[in-house]
């Protein structure tokens, strides 16, 4: 297990009696896709910044590849070079004239030499995709999904192990949601990355999770493999969340007497599932 | 939560003092501002207090409340009493090393620190019972005369309106992007002040254009909902002055006459004793 | 029935200008554009980024005037400079950011920011405010500040502003693309319930092909040109010029779609999971007779 949340409890302030994280615990596996779902307050943005430190839990702790990170003399700084979280929006994380220069801040800041800075910005730029052409223009001139792009690549030149990504695929079209999310996958397919995602789209998660949790009122409400996750369909509503299109779609057959498995969420599979039951 | 910031610090607790008109509040601010500087005597400051009490009473707001504002203040308020303590000509009690305690000095420095108490615990009720955009009403009435000489009074009140409304917004935002540069290993607490500035570039400029992006946003909104400047505008809620109000405009001249009758009287004993 | 809203080749140019202020090109960001929208009727514009649809938008409200081409809103020429605050009054606009649009810090006040600018009178902006927010169900948030509320509240407190102006017709641009589901959930449950119960005319675009199975009429924007209008059954029955544009079709649509094309004769297209339902029970039977 790599990384492990051990009774997370965590408040704003000591005078608040609400728990915005109320006795979280799980652990993530290395080289897992994990999906962290939970609609707006649920706590789950609070839960991805302890994971990198950002914010201290009140009780409770994180353990990162067997070490407590909240210990006294745990290397903070290092361990956000080693779990990458990219924020939701790029605008918040952009700032510098060139897109190669933007991707250059966080190697710079771990002291690396210009060298290693550059071929590590080099290498990152190209891993997600972001041509050459694109280099040298402005950061603010891109398109939404090449500004998530770029972030995404200033976070990986730091070489991190997790990269955990905030709603990666908000306000972008079907199109860039799906050239995110392969990134993702590839770098967790190709390099071993343990990838973190939190996301509102169960259809995207669906796809891509090896393990999702779920998260409700600060608490967890489930943790499961996809299958198990999507099943409880009534537990997921009272938490205000949905199941993917298809999997309601086979879920709704099945309730008319069709001896489909509802475990499908994508329309191909769907698709599958349909001619295989009624044989055609 | 960051959110949570209420700038001003607003304290509702629906007093009489809460319900008076934001225009009878700032003016009875002003006033009693002016007679803390007009007079300066044993007697008027004993007047001033009372007043002060008074008020701090009717409003029902907790005084450590008001007393926060003091905190600000402190610094300024120890040199300046020392300043007076020690730098005052006149009759002195007692001297060492280089400084001369007078008896002028005493009694400056006595009265400077009570001046700025009154005066910061004085303001502090102001905000601390009117909401801000009850306050940006109130001086945009006030300073309605300045429209005769073209200043643009409503333009500067709406202004200052929609400046409160994001100072929170913005706040929060300087916290998540303070975060998303952090998780690139930035470091904001360099010993080395040069290094220290520098090193809030990467917050400065996404703030900035977020700010800029957010005002073009706004600007292009209140377009749409046909916002044309502050000719033609009616207001969903007028001031209107009740019997509070004209209760309170009383006691402030009540207040003043009797301040300046004390002083008038104690000069007058001054110039017989003189005489 | 009434034309609200009416183009007829509209055309609007964009000059980009290089750091000298010379103009290096001339982008047309909309082009030939005829529509016509009925009064009551709720139509939808979608396209994706980049198709032109909130360049459209804009100019249904006089933001923009048309560089060619004439708009009309309730009989009145958009171009004309005179009756622009007519026009905004009668064809209120929301945006994308729930943020950047709220300009009072306590929600009944900004819910009356619009009436103010219109110069109405005091007690009738009460009255107004009130009934705008009870009718997205706001009400209980009157004093509440703009800060404290969830994205889909600012949102529908954004809606409650157009409404207290009494508009003729709301166009909502993107209102939910930056909403959670619930968010989007509430803001769509009030757009639909202002068009149904108070007949108000609604022109929404989105990205959100499950959003619009409900409207009378969809436009599709591509490059800046209106690509196809028609009824949903009549749009979303296009499912591959749809996808080649970039755009998707609802879920239930594309399942129902694969399993015509792979040979179950059901009829098409499907909007709904219930239709998908019903129609493979209906299909079996015929076929497997």
């Amino acid at each position: 297990m790599l990384l492990i949340a051990d009774h997370l409890s965590y408040k704003y302030d000591k005078l608040n009696k609400k728990n915005v994280l109320d006795d979280v615990s799980f652990s993530i596996n290395k080289g897992e896709i994990v999906s962290i779902i939970g609609h707006t307050g649920s706590g789950k943005s609070t839960l991805i910044e302890h994971f990198n430190a950002l914010n201290t839990p009140t009780e409770g702790t994180i353990y990162y590849d067997g070490k407590d990170i909240f210990e006294k003399d745990y290397d903070r700084k290092a361990l956000r070079a080693k779990i990458g979280l990219v924020f939701q929006y790029p605008d918040h994380q952009l700032f510098e004239e060139t897109v190669y220069k933007d991707v250059c801040f966080g190697p710079t800041n771990l002291g690396l030499d210009k060298k290693e800075v550059e071929l590590r910005a080099y290498e990152a730029l190209k891993k997600v995709g972001v041509e050459d052409d694109l280099f040298f223009t402005s950061p603010f001139e891109l398109s939404g999904g090449q500004k998530k792009k770029v972030t995404i690549a200033g976070v990986l030149a730091m070489k991190p192990e997790v990269l955990v990504l905030d709603e990666p695929t908000a306000g972008l079209d079907p199109k860039w949601r799906e050239e995110i999310l392969n990134i993702a996958k590839r770098l967790r397919d190709e390099d071993g990355v343990t990838i973190i995602l939190v996301s509102h789209s169960m259809e995207d998660v669906a796809r891509y999770s090896d393990h999702i949790i779920v998260m409700d009122h600060g608490k967890k409400l489930l943790d499961g493999t996809v299958d198990e996750v999507f099943e409880q369909a009534e537990i997921l509503r009272e938490a205000s969340l949905d199941i993917p299109e298809s999997t309601a779609i086979m879920r709704l057959l099945r309730k008319e007497g069709y001896r489909v498995n509802t475990a499908v969420y994508d329309a191909d599979s769907a698709v599958r599932e349909i001619r295989r039951t009624l044989r055609f | 939560m960051l959110r949570d910031i209420t700038l001003g610090q607003y304290y509702n607790t629906k007093s009489v003092i809460h319900n008076l008109d934001p225009r009878t509040k700032i003016l009875g601010t002003m006033v009693y501002m002016v007679s803390l500087f007009a007079f300066n005597s044993f007697w008027t400051y004993l007047i001033a207090f009372a007043a002060l009490v008074t008020v701090i009473v009717l409003s029902k707001v907790p005084v450590r409340f008001m007393l926060r504002g003091m905190k600000a203040i402190f610094l300024f308020l120890i040199i300046t009493v020392l300043y007076n303590l020690f730098l005052t000509q006149g009759d002195t009690i007692f001297s060492f090393w280089i400084f001369n305690v007078t008896i002028q000095g005493l009694k400056q420095a006595i009265l400077m620190f009570f001046r700025l108490t009154f005066l910061v615990v004085g303001t502090s009720i102001l905000t601390l019972t009117t909401t801000p955009s009850n306050l940006t009403d109130g001086l945009e009435a006030l300073m309605y005369p300045l429209k005769l000489v073209k200043v643009p009074v409503a333009e500067i009140a709406m202004m200052m309106s929609i400046a409160l409304r994001f100072i929170p917004v913005l706040t929060e935002e300087t916290d998540k992007i303070m975060r998303a540069q952090k998780a690139r290993c930035a470091d904001f607490d360099s010993k080395n002040l040069f290094k220290r500035i520098k090193s809030y570039v990467p917050i400065l400029v996404p703030l900035f254009i977020s700010a800029f992006r957010r005002a073009n946003d706004l600007a292009t909104a209140m377009e749409a909902r046909a916002y044309r400047g502050g000719d033609g505008r009616t207001k969903m809620k007028p001031l209107k002055y009740k019997a509070g109000d004209w209760i309170a405009y009383t006691s402030m001249l009540i207040y003043g006459i009797a301040a300046l009758a004390i002083t008038v009287l104690i000069n007058f004993q001054i110039f017989m004793l003189k005489a | 029935m009434n034309k609200l809203v009416k183009t007829q080749d509209v055309t609007y140019e964009y000059v980009r200008r290089d750091d000298d202020g010379n103009v290096e090109n001339i982008v047309n960001a909309i082009e030939g554009i005829n529509i016509s929208i009925e009064e009551g009727q709720m139509v939808a514009i979608i396209g994706h980024n980049g198709s032109g649809k909130s360049t459209l938008a804009k100019h249904l409200n006089a933001l923009l005037t048309p560089t060619e081409g004439t708009v009309w809103v309730d009989g009145i020429d958009t171009s004309n400079e005179e009756k622009v605050w007519d026009v905004r009054q009668k064809a209120g606009m929301v945006f994308q950011n729930p943020d950047n649009q709220i300009v009072g810090q306590v929600v009944e006040e900004d819910v009356g920011f619009g009436c103010e600018n219109l110069g109405i009178k005091t007690e009738e902006i009460w009255e107004r405010v009130a009934d705008a927010l009870k009718s997205v169900d706001m009400y209980e948030y009157r004093n509440a500040s703009p800060n404290r509320l969830s994205g889909g509240q600012k949102q529908r407190v954004s809606i409650a502003g157009i409404i207290a102006m009494k508009p003729k017709c709301i166009i909502l641009d993107e209102p939910t693309a930056m909403l959670d589901p619930r968010g989007r959930k509430e803001v769509i449950n009030a757009i639909i319930r202002l068009n149904k119960e108070e007949k108000v005319t609604i022109i929404l675009i989105t990205h959100n092909m499950e959003e619009i199975i409900g409207a009378d009429k969809i436009f599709v924007m591509d490059k800046g040109k209106l690509v196809m209008e028609g009824s949903p059954r009549e749009v979303f029955g296009k499912v591959e010029e749809l996808t080649e544009m970039g755009l998707t079709v609802p879920e239930a649509t594309l399942i129902g779609k694969k399993l015509y094309d792979s040979g179950l004769p059901i009829s098409l297209p499907v909007l709904t999971k219930e239709e998908l339902v019903s129609e493979i029970g209906r299909a079996r039977l015929s076929k497997f007779r």
